[in-house]
């Protein structure tokens, strides 16, 4: 308990303890009699420094009890606690607690009163806290989701630091799909998207073919170039080139196609011939380089023309 | 050879247990043999976290198969149906230690995950199991379910503890408690929905594909399911297909096994209308998002050594995903009317990789066993054991959720540990229909 304040008025409410029951949790005494004062100030809809107090050490003992957020929520609305230090707060929640669902949502319920407080909110305050989550889970799904958020409040699409930051990730790890799932949103999620100048296309088809040379067998970079392709009605035909340098492929035997470094260049090309060498690819993708996924090679096979 | 040694197996365990006469155990040399020698032949040499965390992975795995072909074993670990059983029983009577408080928001779902476990698994819970059960779910709804379900006693309502919560009920076949609070969920939905057609998972709570589809879920068992839930559903969840063709949680962020699974059988609920069979709801989901794409994407997440799924691209296999991506692929089979997957090779994954011994599923070795890893493990085991298919049905006015109740199923081969799951709702066949059944008949 927080000993600046007092709860001795309060009758802590009963956890799950009648017995018997199933799934029955053998709490510890602070367990109980923090999460029972939490609930019973909760029911008996009190907002008050005292509650504010034991929210802070119930979330600090099970940061997954959403029941002490929501509730924490009210009671810095209800008394009108300086929303900077709640942010600072959180900040310190955050760190030891990655894989959160809560913390997140309620960051951004915290800025969206800030910003309707004040009209603003300085959004470089938000990339610290995201970068040292990152560093420490680099595919932080949570984090990610986050920050794809404030790319798209504050309007950050076109933003250097923002670019360059998710430039750093791929150079780290060019197998972070996370960060290339957010480069794409950077890239061509912006409600204009659509109407993105074919100059940042050309770029993005340079710079993932290049990423792919680097690392052939990597379905992360396939995807995001094959995302654009899509995305932007670019027909596959034109990556017959590309794809070519990864599979040695001078004549149509299956025995003498050896030199293959990338299973999803064999793919892009299956596409790109719909034809009997199709069916050979098909076939070696079934049989050879990716066998895991045999009946769907079969059924692309069947789906040829 | 094979066989003898599998009855000797057997055999050291319990005499009485089975009746061997029809005992086959598949021979899994051959698929083994493929999954541990693919990889090196595609060759990339770049290194980094990701591929450092991924050979870490395969060696363990690539050893524990390795193992099964040296010994001459050649099938499965032996599938400790009542090592099985006892780790459910134990867990849900036997008093858990404090470190379960982590688990204290989330009561609705250990006794959902425990409970259907064992149902997969065919067993029958004792009347005072059940009724303990039921008790417990009762100190767990919120005002009559005017402010939905908690995921403990005191607490406040979630959309998510509401659908473990009615899961669960639905288990126990607990109609009548259900019908007496389905119209206060059905308001309560409705105070939580969004302009753009989602969900809120509580007021001030984030709205993702986990709350859409435990709405949809809960709706349609109970037959709630108006149009006023329904409404921008599906324009919301076609928005959070990604480029790589899977679902994410919200609009443009990254592709995840778990949202995927929430948004592609959402779909099962929300495009029966216009459709009168298979080839209608393979058109229908044409329509709506990229099926192709989003087909790539789905088996892209089978391991090719592993041989079990992962939930993201470039992430690594965790023993959950053989139901939120399976049961995707048990979607697909019926509608594609072709299985697109490994089964077999998924199910070399869960009984030797994710299966303890003496009891539970892990994630993947050197990981510890919990309830939520032995649910969907054996809900994914239920898929690689059967086929699933749409089954023909001639009545026109089909509802939106028709697709949800319209399966058929059949055994792919003689060594079935499991019953039959309904892949959209992840209870068994049996029950989801059952409850479906009762309250048509109920709305009459």
């Amino acid at each position: 308990m927080n000993s600046e304040y007092t709860y001795d008025d309060i009758e802590p409410v009963a956890l799950n303890e009648e017995q018997p029951q199933l799934c029955q949790i053998l709490y510890t005494d602070q367990f109980k009699s923090v999460m029972g004062t939490l609930l019973a100030l909760m029911k008996k809809n009190e907002y008050s420094d005292r509650a504010l107090a034991l929210t802070g050490l119930g979330i600090e003992i099970l940061p997954s009890h959403y029941s002490i957020w929501i509730y924490r929520y009210n009671v810095i609305r209800e008394i009108g606690k300086d929303l900077v230090d709640e942010l600072d707060w959180l900040e310190t929640i955050s760190l030891d607690n990655e894989k959160n669902y809560q913390i997140w949502n309620y960051r951004q319920l915290i800025i969206e009163q800030v910003i309707g407080t004040t009209g603003q909110y300085n959004y470089h305050r938000e990339f610290p806290i995201m970068a040292a989550m990152l560093s420490s889970d680099a595919k932080n799904h949570h984090v990610w989701t986050y920050r794809k958020w404030v790319v798209s409040r504050f309007g950050l699409f076109a933003d250097e630091k923002e670019n360059s930051f998710v430039e750093a990730m791929i150079e780290q790890d060019v197998r972070n799909n996370s960060a290339w799932n957010h480069r794409f949103y950077l890239k061509f999620g912006h409600e204009q998207g659509d109407a993105a100048t074919s100059d940042v296309v050309d770029e993005e088809l340079e710079y993932v073919k290049h990423k792919i040379t680097v690392s052939p067998q990597n379905e992360s970079s396939w995807n995001y170039l094959l995302g654009i392709c899509n995305k932007f009605n670019i027909s596959l035909q034109t990556l017959e080139g590309f794809c070519k340098q990864f599979v040695n492929d001078g004549t149509d035997s299956a025995d003498e196609i050896e030199l293959i470094k990338s299973s999803y260049a064999l793919e892009v090309l299956a596409q790109v011939y719909n034809d009997d060498k199709s069916i050979l690819y098909y076939d070696l993708l079934s049989t050879k380089y990716d066998p895991i996924r045999k009946n769907y090679w079969q059924y692309m096979k069947s789906m040829l023309i | 050879m094979d066989k003898v040694a599998y009855l000797l197996n057997l055999l050291g365990d319990d005499i009485n247990r089975l009746d061997f006469s029809d005992v086959h155990p598949p021979n899994i040399y051959n698929n083994l043999a493929k999954m541990i020698t693919t990889l090196p032949l595609v060759e990339d040499t770049y290194e980094s976290e990701t591929t450092l965390a991924q050979t870490k992975t395969e060696k363990s795995i690539r050893s524990i198969y390795k193992d099964i072909i040296s010994s001459h074993k050649h099938f499965n670990n032996f599938f400790e149906t009542q090592n099985h059983l006892k780790y459910i029983s134990n867990s849900l009577q036997i008093s858990l230690p404090h470190h379960y408080s982590s688990l204290d928001p989330n009561h609705s779902w250990m006794l959902y995950w425990l409970i259907n476990s064992g149902l997969v698994l065919n067993h029958e819970f004792p009347q005072e199991i059940t009724q303990l059960a039921t008790e417990k779910m009762k100190t767990l709804i919120v005002d009559n379910g005017k402010g939905g379900i908690a995921g403990g006693k005191n607490q406040l309502g979630h959309v998510a503890s509401t659908y473990a919560g009615i899961l669960l009920l639905v288990c126990l076949r607990e109609y009548e408690l259900l019908d007496s609070i389905r119209y206060n969920l059905h308001s309560w939905f409705l105070r939580l929905k969004q302009p753009d057609g989602s969900f809120v998972m509580h007021y001030n709570g984030e709205a993702d594909a986990r709350s859409m589809y435990c709405v949809l879920v809960v709706c349609s068992l109970l037959n709630v399911l108006t149009d006023e839930i329904r409404e921008g559903a599906l324009g919301w969840i076609k928005q959070t297909q990604t480029y790589e063709g899977g679902f994410a949680g919200v609009p443009n962020t990254e592709a995840h096994g778990g949202y995927t699974f929430c948004a592609f059988s959402s779909l099962f609920l929300l495009l029966g209308q216009n459709c009168n069979n298979r080839v209608d709801l393979k058109n229908a989901l044409q329509t709506s998002i990229d099926l192709e794409k989003f087909i790539k994407w789905v088996v892209s997440r089978q391991l090719n050594l592993e041989g079990g799924l992962s939930g993201r691209s470039n992430k690594l296999v965790d023993a959950c995903y053989s139901f939120w991506v399976g049961g995707c692929y048990g979607l697909l089979e019926s509608v594609l009317a072709v299985d697109i997957f490994d089964k077999q090779a998924l199910k070399i994954y869960i009984m030797n990789c994710a299966q303890n011994k003496d009891g539970g599923f892990k994630d993947k070795p050197g990981k510890s066993i919990d309830f939520y890893h032995t649910n969907y493990s054996l809900m994914g085991l239920s898929i690689c054991e059967h086929s699933v298919a749409i089954a023909e049905d001639k009545n026109i006015n089909k509802t939106p959720d028709f697709f949800g109740y319209n399966f058929t199923y059949a055994e792919v081969n003689d060594d079935i540990n499991t019953t039959e799951i309904n892949c959209v709702f992840g209870l068994p066949e049996v029950l989801s229909k059952a409850c479906k059944n009762y309250f048509l008949e109920c709305d009459k």
